[in-house]
């Protein structure tokens, strides 16, 4: 596998999820990070969804998971914990400068419409 | 465990499967869900796991894949002249084998082309004379038919070839005269109308045919109205009354493809030996059910041994043949075939075992790159996919040349094939080719690369790191180039035994004497039409005097002779007759009889060992002359001159000559004593036999145009054979497969050789440094010369010993191919190992003399 050189390149998902990671800080697990998702943007998005973008993401090294304690609510199972790496923070800001990047100049013309 | 939560486990793990769940029952107690819901979506959620999963792996497969294969063309052109140089040799033996495969696999390897076809068996008839395919007369045929239990159908057939009349095109046809059971024993079915039934073979029936695709569209463009009209034979108008599917072709071996089928009528008193036997049947049949050929073999056999025994004059010597009918059409060449398709294997390990060494020797170049791309975490599987790759690349590359090169080659190998060879129009780059093909760049990829692969990613890091900067080898890669360079050798070694016997069988054929002088020989066959009449004996004799005078009148002609009852030598056919010796142990001996005219001795060539020839004399009187197996097998050593003996109907001759035995079946063909009578009057038929003074072909056209001049008009066709010609068709086999093992033993020769050139100087290099230490030390040039070549000189002489060794053992494949050769020939042996140790010690010392010029100063900074 090549060496990731240059932050890697996030989907819009990807970007939702990884933002609502940082948002949540300490208890980001798969049904926070979906409901922040929906109470932030009103997207609803499908369970399976997220939880392959979080694979994923785990995959590619920008988020890294740990197991919580068993909690008795969920019929005694342990929650699974994500937090963004450095390579995860460096990602996020690459898709921001991005479309910042793209943005630029615009403002006038996106709030028109 | 509830099934979707084994489910979940089976794709995510115990433990993600866990959070996943406690995520879904936390969910569906804050909203009220049934228990339902969480099933539907464990459900989903393991789905889409599972289909992320597969995606990963496989684009992760593809990118690896990629990744060695741009790995593999940057190798392959930063050291593009051994890439060259590996394509070369694995073309040069992939086109040699896809040459080779298309013949053998044309010819001997395919099915014949019907249904069960594995099932279809010949029977013929075999004589010590002819040990091969005798025809048969009808009454084997019905006995075979009626008494053996062995064959669920059974069919007779005879070929002729006639002249359609002009107003019907006037092209040559080939006619089959077959027994209707033959569409059931080959399970065919017609196009178009009916077949004709076992109705229509008594006389007195309907002449009926059934005629082939290709005469349809030809005489009548495919017109379904051709049922119905009328087709002249030489047998009389026939009436088409079906046709046959484009692909039913029988028989499959015919130069020529058969246009006719009509039904054969054997007359009831000839179905049995009250009239005698006369042969000129071909018999096929379908074996039964679970029958084996064996089974079937002994089938015949017992029912032909009990109609041999009512007539044991007639059957002497006489043994029946049961072949699976693929067999019995290839017997001729499979066994050749199969040698040469065998060699060409042979041929392509000796390619590979080189491309080996070569890309052996490339991987000690490349030991840092490799060792670096380990360092960063590449794993021994990557980094054998990768050179891998590389060798598929360059087997890929050498098949797509190979295939190329033979395209081409095989139109040469198609026009230079012997002539008769059954199914040769079958050869072709087609897709069973390719496939084997296809399977051979794949096993040569393998075996070319996976040794070099393999060592290139064995050891460790720190000692590749070393090795890769001080580029000698390690010593198990040694090992394996001496390895490859030893098979090289021995294989080489074993095809140039399997080529010196093959050649030595063709000089050995070549060199058998016939018996008589065949080059400069034309014969002729007349059969002019004289009506019968008291005179007919004179008119048939004053003719040939005719004809003999004008010919003789022929400038280049200086002899002319003829004779009757019989073929020329060389050509099949002759007429058999019995011979007894009265008051010794011979009786009925079968023996060739020919009815020639004065001169014939002398214009055949035929030498005269004893007595004398036929004079003017002799022509009413009892006189033979007899050759010299027959004299040994007539009267032993006695003096057979002045001797009599007796041919069936009480005729009595006395032997006024001995001649030289005619090898009438060619060089390889066994032959039965021989006798000889003066010809008189009749029959008109005759074989006129002119020999020339001149290169024969020069002088055919102006004997057809003198016969022309003194021919009656009404006579049949006739055409000029030059004798020398069928003479080249009997050695066409011999010929050609002793052209084909020479151009792959000079092919081995050259790629073996090549190699031994190519590891003594991968030798040489990687010892550099250590050569300049013994030279800087006060080693001489001609030590060093003598230490190098010492190396490569043991693995040659090692190689050559094994491959003879080798060939030794397979001495016993080859004993029915060769002729005149012992396959354990001391000589056979002798040859390749001798050409091999000198082409080989000459090969090596190339690089060996380099060697010693090397400057130990510039050697030593630069190491």
């Amino acid at each position: 596998m090549t060496p990731a050189i240059r932050p890697a390149t996030l989907g819009e998902l990807e970007l939702l999820v990884m933002l609502a990671v940082l948002q949540l800080g300490d208890g980001a697990y798969p049904v926070a990070i979906r409901d922040a998702i929906e109470e932030r943007t009103g997207r609803v998005v499908a369970r399976p969804a997220v939880f392959i973008t979080l694979e994923r993401l785990e995959d590619k090294g920008l988020l890294t998971s740990r197991y919580g304690d068993p909690t008795p609510v969920r019929g005694g199972r342990a929650k699974r914990f994500f937090a963004a790496t450095k390579a995860g923070l460096a990602a996020i800001q690459h898709s921001l400068d991005t479309v910042a990047a793209m943005t630029q100049g615009l403002s006038a013309r996106l709030k028109r419409s | 465990v509830t099934l979707h939560e084994r489910l979940l486990r089976l794709v995510l793990g115990h433990q993600k499967a866990a959070a996943v769940l406690g995520d879904l029952e936390e969910e569906a107690e804050r909203a009220g869900k049934p228990p339902s819901w969480i099933v539907v979506e464990a459900v989903r959620c393991a789905t889409a796991a599972a289909g992320a999963a597969l995606y990963r792996r496989t684009t992760r497969m593809f990118s690896t894949t990629r990744l060695a294969l741009r790995d593999a063309r940057r190798a392959i052109w930063r050291f593009r002249a051994t890439s060259a140089l590996a394509v070369l040799i694995l073309a040069i033996s992939m086109t040699a084998g896809a040459v080779t495969y298309a013949v053998v696999d044309g010819i001997v390897l395919r099915p014949l082309p019907y249904p069960d076809s594995h099932r279809l068996a010949s029977l013929f008839g075999a004589t010590p004379a002819e040990p091969r395919t005798l025809q048969v007369s009808p009454v084997e045929y019905y006995a075979w038919r009626e008494q053996t239990t062995s064959f669920e159908s059974m069919a007779a057939y005879r070929p002729w070839v006639f002249q359609l009349p002009p107003d019907q095109g006037g092209t040559p046809v080939s006619m089959i005269i077959t027994t209707a059971s033959l569409f059931d024993v080959l399970r065919a079915r017609p196009l178009l109308g009916e077949l004709f039934t076992e109705a229509h073979e008594v006389d007195g029936a309907e002449a009926v045919a059934v005629i082939g695709h290709g005469f349809w569209q030809r005489r009548f463009g495919g017109d379904p109205a051709a049922i119905g009209s009328t087709i002249s034979t030489p047998t009389g108008p026939v009436r088409v009354i079906g046709v046959m599917p484009r692909e039913f072709a029988f028989p499959v071996e015919a130069a020529a493809p058969a246009g006719i089928w009509r039904p054969l009528v054997v007359p009831p008193e000839n179905r049995t030996l009250a009239t005698g036997r006369a042969s000129y049947l071909e018999v096929i049949g379908r074996l039964r059910g679970e029958i084996t050929i064996e089974e079937a073999r002994a089938d015949v056999a017992r029912v032909s041994s009990a109609l041999a025994a009512t007539a044991p004059q007639l059957y002497a010597n006489w043994q029946p043949r049961t072949e699976l009918a693929i067999d019995a059409m290839t017997e001729r060449v499979a066994g050749w075939m199969r040698l040469v398709l065998a060699a060409v294997a042979v041929l392509l390990v000796i390619g590979c075992a080189n491309v080996s060494n070569l890309l052996l020797a490339r991987s000690a170049h490349r030991a840092r790159d490799i060792s670096v791309r380990a360092s960063l975490g590449a794993t021994r599987a990557q980094l054998v996919a990768g050179l891998l790759a590389e060798s598929f690349l360059l087997a890929g590359a050498a098949v797509g040349c190979g295939l190329l090169a033979a395209h081409w080659l095989l139109e040469l190998v198609r026009s230079t094939l012997p002539a008769g060879i059954p199914r040769a129009d079958l050869i072709a780059l087609d897709r069973r080719v390719l496939a084997a093909s296809a399977l051979a760049c794949v096993v040569s990829a393998l075996v070319a690369g996976l040794v070099p692969a393999l060592q290139a990613s064995r050891t460790s890091l720190a000692s590749m790191m070393r090795e890769g900067a001080s580029a000698t080898g390690s010593r198990s890669r040694r090992l394996w180039q001496h390895g490859f360079l030893v098979t090289q050798v021995a294989l080489v070694t074993l095809l140039l035994a399997a080529s010196t016997l093959l050649v030595g069988s063709f000089l050995r054929v070549l060199g058998v004497d016939v018996g008589f002088a065949h080059p400069q020989l034309l014969g002729v066959r007349l059969n002019p039409n004289i009506p019968a009449g008291p005179e007919r004996d004179i008119r048939v004799r004053d003719l040939y005097i005719r004809v003999e005078d004008a010919l003789r009148s022929v400038s280049g002609v200086s002899g002319v002779a003829t004779l009757t009852g019989a073929q020329l030598p060389l050509y099949r056919g002759g007429m058999t007759t019995r011979v007894s010796v009265r008051g010794s142990a011979v009786t009925d001996v079968p023996a060739d009889l020919r009815n020639v005219s004065d001169r014939y001795f002398e214009t055949a060539g035929i030498r005269l060992l004893q007595g004398r020839e036929f004079s003017a004399a002799d022509r009413h009187q009892n006189a033979v002359v007899i050759d010299e197996l027959a004299a040994r097998h007539f009267f032993g050593s006695a003096n057979p001159l002045g001797r009599t003996i007796n041919l069936p109907n009480r005729i009595e001759l006395r032997v006024i000559g001995v001649v030289s035995n005619v090898r009438t079946l060619g060089p390889e063909g066994a032959t039965q004593p021989q006798i000889y009578r003066s010809i008189d009057g009749e029959p008109p038929a005759r074989v006129l036999l002119v020999r020339a003074s001149v290169p024969p072909s020069d002088i055919a056209p102006a004997i057809k145009a003198t016969l022309d001049g003194v021919m009656p008009r009404s006579s049949a066709r006739f055409t000029v054979d030059v004798v020398e010609e069928q003479y080249r068709l009997l050695t066409a086999d011999r010929r050609f497969n002793a052209w084909m093992m020479t151009a792959l033993g000079v092919v081995a020769f050259v790629v073996g050789v090549g190699g031994v050139y190519a590891t003594t100087g991968t030798m040489v290099a990687q010892r550099r440094k250590e050569i300049a230490i013994r030279m800087a030390l006060g080693a001489t040039a001609t030590r060093v010369v003598r230490s190098m070549t010492a190396a490569a000189a043991r693995l040659l002489v090692l190689g050559a010993l094994l491959g003879a060794l080798a060939s030794w053992i397979a001495a016993d494949a080859f004993r029915s191919i060769v002729f005149g050769i012992e396959p354990t020939d001391l000589l056979v042996y002798l040859v390749p190992v001798t050409l091999v140790a000198v082409a080989g010690g000459l090969a090596a010392l190339v690089p060996a003399r380099r060697a010693a010029r090397i400057d130990p100063l510039v050697t030593l900074r630069t190491e």
